[in-house]
């Protein structure tokens, strides 16, 4: 496997590293993903590994300027 | 109001199978609540029989679940069932699309074809869940942080509201998943998949 690359690309991955053993996650026409899975695609910076930092991203950016909790009731 | 409902469940792969699991759960609240209820399962979720059903029920509410795109959504098999080139039969009706993207091309010419309303999503709709739940889909908790909001979304349609008011609803409910993941207790692992509830709440959208 290629090593993550990229600070922000390594918390992406640690992140999904954290999940349970079990968890799945379907994105759109990709398919449902193992955590196993979910890791390579980080990893190797492909388009499944892209959305997964684009989505952890706008997180962390929700988190940062706290918008976070105006999702949250 | 009782109101006339079609509903596409297909189911061939895991978010199908768990689409249609939820989507099951929404159909018999509705008949115990004697809104007719028409139901596309499995391989008769496929465009001729989505299209005969249209023409001749006329539903006011459609309820499409499966995999999309910018243009189209599928039904059995990953089959179109609705594109943008047959978008015209959706008019007079508000429809609610669980699927990838639709919300973008298909939503916006299925407006300029005289739907009431189109809800679906502008990204992919992401959904986690817990594989050894695959058998019962519905005992899925971790699922249930998603589809509840979803199912929410055609509760709030069947009793009348409006599609803005839909979707608020939707919303509403994204963000009890999000609290409820943010004050999960510590032996929880809710809490890691927030991103990925905001990212639908996010994308969420009616035309």
């Amino acid at each position: 496997m290629v090593s993550p690359d990229g600070d922000f690309q390594k918390l992406v991955y640690a992140r999904i590293q954290a999940m349970p053993e079990g968890t799945s996650i379907s994105i759109g026409d990709s398919g449902t993903l193992s955590k196993s899975e979910l890791l390579k695609h980080v990893a190797e910076g492909d388009e499944i590994g892209q959305k997964m930092i684009e989505i952890e991203r706008a997180f962390f950016k929700a988190l940062k300027d706290g918008s976070l909790y105006d999702y949250a009731e | 109001m009782l109101n006339s409902v079609l509903v596409t469940c297909p189911d061939y792969d895991r978010m199908t199978r768990y689409l249609s699991a939820w989507a099951n759960l929404f159909i018999s609240e509705a008949q115990k609540r004697r809104h007719v209820v028409y139901v596309l399962k499995e391989k008769d979720a496929n465009r001729e029989k989505f299209q005969g059903m249209v023409k001749k029920n006329a539903p006011n509410i459609i309820f499409i679940n499966g995999h999309g795109a910018e243009d189209r959504v599928a039904g059995q098999d990953h089959k179109i069932i609705i594109d943008t080139r047959s978008a015209n039969i959706l008019k007079n009706a508000i429809v609610y699309a669980v699927s990838c993207k639709s919300a973008r091309m298909l939503g916006a010419q299925a407006i300029k074809a005289g739907a009431k309303a189109y809800i679906g999503y502008i990204e992919d709709f992401i959904l986690v869940s817990q594989p050894r739940k695959t058998a019962h889909p519905q005992d899925d908790t971790t699922a249930a942080l998603f589809l509840n909001p979803s199912n929410h979304i055609m509760t709030s349609l069947v009793k009348g509201h409006s599609a803005k008011k839909a979707v608020a609803k939707g919303r509403a409910e994204f963000a009890k998943s999000i609290t409820s993941a943010l004050n999960s207790d510590v032996q929880s692992d809710d809490d890691k998949y927030i991103p990925y509830l905001m990212w639908d709440r996010q994308f969420l959208t009616a035309c």
